[in-house]
């Protein structure tokens, strides 16, 4: 069938409303030039044939089209460039995380440029440690039981102890932030999945009347980006029927890893609760199961399911996905809690994860296993058993070299009376470094003189050298009471059983102990180290601490460098959705004259039919009138 | 890029613009601190080295101020051995002994034992010198009272060390001890220790035991080897000389006092060579001051060298980066200039 007399107006008509649909089209991309997420759009239209083929066809001619027709709206969007940029924005959002972390950790730790007025880049703690030696060093130039050289000695090691505490509550509140930091994370990838959710079910509805809600896509787009950030996620479309021979895509959420776990499926979504100290849960357990499931709840570190919740893994900041339920609280069949594993996650989330729960060196043998690169990581807890490494080592090295028991110049045990103490045999018995808890037994009996005492402990209210932190330690009640603690020698005068008020032999001993190395072991601060005999460091006290300084900033510099190129590259995936997706302003004003020129011809159009008809209905068949 | 649209322009602008201010911004905080890095992650291995020599500057200092210290200490002993040396021993005690046992005129030999007693007496006080709160030459025990004392036992003078008799011979034993006193001080003689016993060569003994240079204990003749004593002892047969004639109490007196006078010679001498070692100590710990001194300036040179920014440079690299930002902000200007739009009719 070919087009009626009057048909062509349609032509002409269909032609101005596609011209005037492009050019609202247009004025949208430039409205929206500034709009976050917004992606270009432009006007789907068809050449419209009405009719077909049939034998009532006019044997006059050809065929004709009958003009344009609009189809819908669509958009110009790359879906890969988009699963690029958001791989990369998981990156981002890790180093992102993670480097601000080490920065908190840096502003406490980190001494360069730091020091007392005039000294700036002595450092604070570094200094002290060195200041706090100097005094010992004075006491060696015969004033070793002098009481006011010895109180500026212990006035040293006051403010040094003070200062361990301080940088270890300091770094505690770093933790403490971290944790507040996750738990907020947590709730806006919970209030993104809720909104995704919201989204999907718009956009769902707006497809099943036609309506493509490219404006609602936009945002969906914009918060999946968010969530890339957070989690290291895949995304998909898939088709669904709603009936009527209609299909609509559905979109699901993944965390993209070898065992993808659903986040969120079109209308269901799941949502994320964090637990500070949990237990790894046996993944193939169903607490619900009627009859009691048989699978065991707990798994242990090295991955067997147990029913001990004793035996079951910790998994410090566990974070568990719920089953994933619609808004009206009903549940996707098949769907279950689900808790990640220590190393399942990628993105900001796990960062922060790592930063509150990595131990580096001291990692136990339990982490060990369920993470095979826990040794190298390295958070604020490793940081903070670093430091209290520190602590412990510098208070049982002073410590021990300050207790023991007067001796004669021979070097033998001596008694008040200055006779020599024998063993069983009859022998005397030679001084040792360091006392052990049998031989001050065996001295204590025989009428050995103790001498010193201890210098730190862990609390200023008494003696007790055990479970020193850098968190508590302190100048030991003795000590705080009587500056003459400090032991200047154990060596009694000859034939006399007293100490030479000038013999400075011990305060020789601490200052050896200053410049001497000491091995730090995992195993000094956790007992169930993974490593815990192998030395990690060996270094005298301020180098410990310096090595601390370093493993920081080392940790900082190669994430920042890391950041750096991760944010270079989202940049430059960023720039090229946007030569995809973006509105740039020469091509909309190419569409405007272009869409113009077309809305004029398909004007001018209507004007030539009009004319023509004219002709044929008031200019024909009047000849000769 | 298929396309550069208006929004891409900007952010890469943006983004570039971000780069060029922090270059500036880092080149002018070097300016401004004067520091190669500001923070341990701008530099980790300089600033790890940086914190080494501050340590090592440290300990230099330390070790300064004990060897100045311990110098100090030295050469007041020095000065006081001297003394004992050249006024009391040679200027006064050896010319009255001398004189009592040669002179013709014997009539002032109680006189001499007088000048004797008193010489004696100066030296016990001079070895009592104090530096600081210290005795001089109170070997490891220099803060309690002072070492040397002459008490009064049984109508005789006894000279004591620390409470000590220095010349009963029961007391060889712990004067021998006392006399080997040591107690070391760190002088930057790289301070070791080996399973907890010092290694002796890597400090320097500070304790000067004053029974170590002016004698102890007695010599094969029962004769005492400390020169006070000796002083003491001829003061003593020079006191019982006749007032008037100055005749010898006995003949023992007599021979008694020519052999004293001849072992304060002896005691002279010796006590030359123990200054003369004392001197050498000085001059060691003298040595080891401008060392450490020079130590301490070239450790503070190379953490300048490695903290501190070489200004011209310095200067030089942040008038590039600002020139850098004033450019990217002039480019800035005309990022957003023209469209077609502006064309248009």
């Amino acid at each position: 069938m070919d087009i009626t007399t009057f048909g062509a107006f349609t032509t002409a008509r269909l032609g101005i409303y596609a011209a005037q649909k492009a050019l609202n089209v247009t004025g949208n991309n430039i409205a929206n030039i500034n709009t976050t997420g917004y992606t270009r759009q432009a006007v789907d239209q068809v050449s419209l044939r009405v009719g077909a083929t049939n034998h009532y066809a006019s044997a006059n001619g050809g065929v004709t089209g009958s003009g344009v027709l609009v189809t819908g709206m669509s958009q110009f969007r790359d879906p890969y460039l988009d699963i690029r940029y958001r791989n990369e924005n998981s990156s981002v959002g890790a180093m992102d995380t993670k480097l601000g972390g080490l920065e908190e950790l840096s502003n406490i730790l980190d001494e360069v440029g730091k020091g007392s007025e005039g000294n700036e880049g002595e450092g604070v703690l570094a200094a002290q440690f060195q200041d706090l030696r100097d005094q010992l060093a004075k006491l060696t130039g015969d004033q070793s039981t002098e009481d006011e050289f010895l109180t500026l000695a212990r006035s040293s090691a006051v403010s040094l102890v003070k200062l361990m505490n301080n940088y270890a509550q300091r770094l505690g509140e770093v933790g403490k932030n971290q944790a507040n930091g996750l738990q907020k994370d947590v709730s806006s990838v919970n209030d993104i999945l809720k909104n995704i959710q919201t989204l999907n079910e718009n956009i769902q509805k707006s497809e099943i009347y036609g309506d493509s809600a490219l404006e609602l896509r936009d945002q969906r787009n914009l918060k999946l980006d968010e969530l890339s950030q957070y989690i290291k996620i895949d995304v998909t479309y898939e088709p669904v029927s709603v009936g009527a021979g209609k299909t609509v895509d559905k979109l699901v959420i993944k965390t993209s890893d070898d065992n993808p776990i659903t986040l969120l499926d079109g209308d269901y979504a799941g949502q994320l609760s964090l637990k500070a100290n949990d237990l790894r849960k046996n993944p193939a357990y169903n607490p619900d199961a009627v009859p009691a499931d048989t699978d065991d709840p707990y798994l242990d570190a090295d991955g067997n399911p147990t029913a001990d919740a004793n035996a079951a893994a910790k998994l410090p900041y566990a974070l568990t996905l719920s089953e994933l339920k619609n808004r009206n609280g009903a549940a996707l069949a098949g769907s279950e809690d689900y808790q990640f594993s220590d190393t399942e996650l990628y993105g900001s989330l796990q960062a922060s994860r790592e930063l509150l729960t990595e131990t580096g060196e001291f990692t136990t043998a339990d982490m060990a296993k369920m993470d095979a690169d826990a040794t190298t990581k390295r958070g604020i807890p490793y940081y903070q058993n670093a430091l209290d490494s520190l602590a412990r080592k510098f208070a049982s090295v002073l410590n021990a070299a300050n207790t023991g028991y007067m001796y004669n110049s021979a070097g033998n045990y001596i008694k008040t009376d200055g006779t020599e103490i024998t063993d069983i045999h009859g022998d005397p018995i030679h001084k040792v470094e360091i006392l052990t808890s049998a031989l001050k037994t065996e001295l204590d009996g025989a009428g050995g003189v103790p001498l010193g005492g201890v210098l730190f402990s862990n609390s200023t209210n008494g003696d007790d050298t055990s479970g020193i932190t850098a968190a508590n330690i302190s100048i030991s009640k003795s000590w705080s009471t009587d500056a003459s603690v400090l032991q200047n020698s154990f060596q009694a005068l000859e034939g006399k059983s007293t100490v030479g008020s000038s013999d400075n032999r011990n305060i020789l001993h601490i200052l050896a102990q200053f410049d001497g190395k000491q091995d730090y072991k995992p195993g000094d601060m956790v007992t169930d180290a993974a490593d815990g005999a192998t030395k990690f460091f060996s270094g005298s006290f301020e180098e410990m601490f310096t090595n601390i300084e370093e493993t920081l900033a080392t940790d900082t510099k190669s994430t920042t460098t890391l950041l750096d190129n991760y944010s270079v590259s989202t940049t430059a995936l960023d720039s090229d959705r946007d030569s995809v997706s973006g509105v740039d302003l020469n091509d909309e004003a190419m569409n405007m004259m272009q869409y113009q020129k077309s809305y004029s011809a398909a004007c001018r159009l209507m004007t030539t039919l009009d004319e023509v008809l004219d002709k044929l209905i008031n200019g024909t068949g009047v000849t000769g009138r | 890029m298929i396309r550069v649209t208006t929004n891409g322009t900007l952010r890469g602008y943006k983004s570039s613009l971000m780069r060029t201010s922090n270059a500036v911004n880092l080149a002018r905080t070097k300016v401004l601190t004067q520091s190669n890095y500001t923070t341990y992650a701008e530099d980790p291995a300089a600033a790890t080295q940086a914190f080494k020599l501050r340590r090592a500057f440290s300990r230099a200092n330390a070790q300064l101020d004990s060897t100045t210290t311990l110098n100090s200490k030295f050469s007041s002993a020095c000065d006081a051995l001297k003394s004992v040396k050249s006024d009391l021993a040679d200027g006064q005690a050896k010319i009255s002994a001398l004189a009592g046992l040669n002179d013709a005129n014997a009539s002032g030999r109680q006189p001499l034992g007088e000048v004797l007693q008193s010489s004696a007496e100066s030296i016990v006080q001079i070895m009592n010198s104090q530096y600081g709160s210290s005795f001089i030459f109170g070997g490891k025990d220099s803060l309690g009272d002072a070492p040397f004392q002459m008490q009064t036992v049984g109508g005789k003078k006894v000279l004591t060390y620390r409470g000590v008799a220095v010349d009963d011979p029961a007391n060889a034993a712990a004067l021998k001890a006392m006399a080997g006193e040591a107690s070391y001080v760190d002088v930057g003689s790289g301070l070791t220790e080996v399973d907890g016993e010092l290694v002796s060569s890597s400090a320097f003994n500070g304790a000067l035991s004053g029974i170590s240079f002016i004698g102890y204990g007695v010599d094969e003749d029962g004769d005492p080897k400390n020169m006070a004593s000796i002083m003491q002892k001829l003061s003593d047969i020079f006191g019982r000389c006749d007032a008037d004639t100055g005749a010898w109490a006995s003949d023992q007196d007599k021979e008694d006092a020519s052999r004293l006078t001849e072992k304060l010679t002896d005691s002279i001498d010796e006590i030359t060579n123990q200054w003369t070692a004392l001197d050498g100590q000085t001059s060691y710990l003298t040595t080891s001051e401008n060392r450490l001194t020079e130590l301490s300036d070239n450790l503070n040179e190379q953490i300048l060298g490695i903290e501190q920014v070489d200004l011209a440079s310095a200067i030089t690299d942040f008038s590039w980066a600002q020139y850098c930002y004033n450019a990217a902000l002039k480019v800035g200007n005309s990022i957003l200039s023209q469209s077609l739009i502006d064309y248009m009719n």
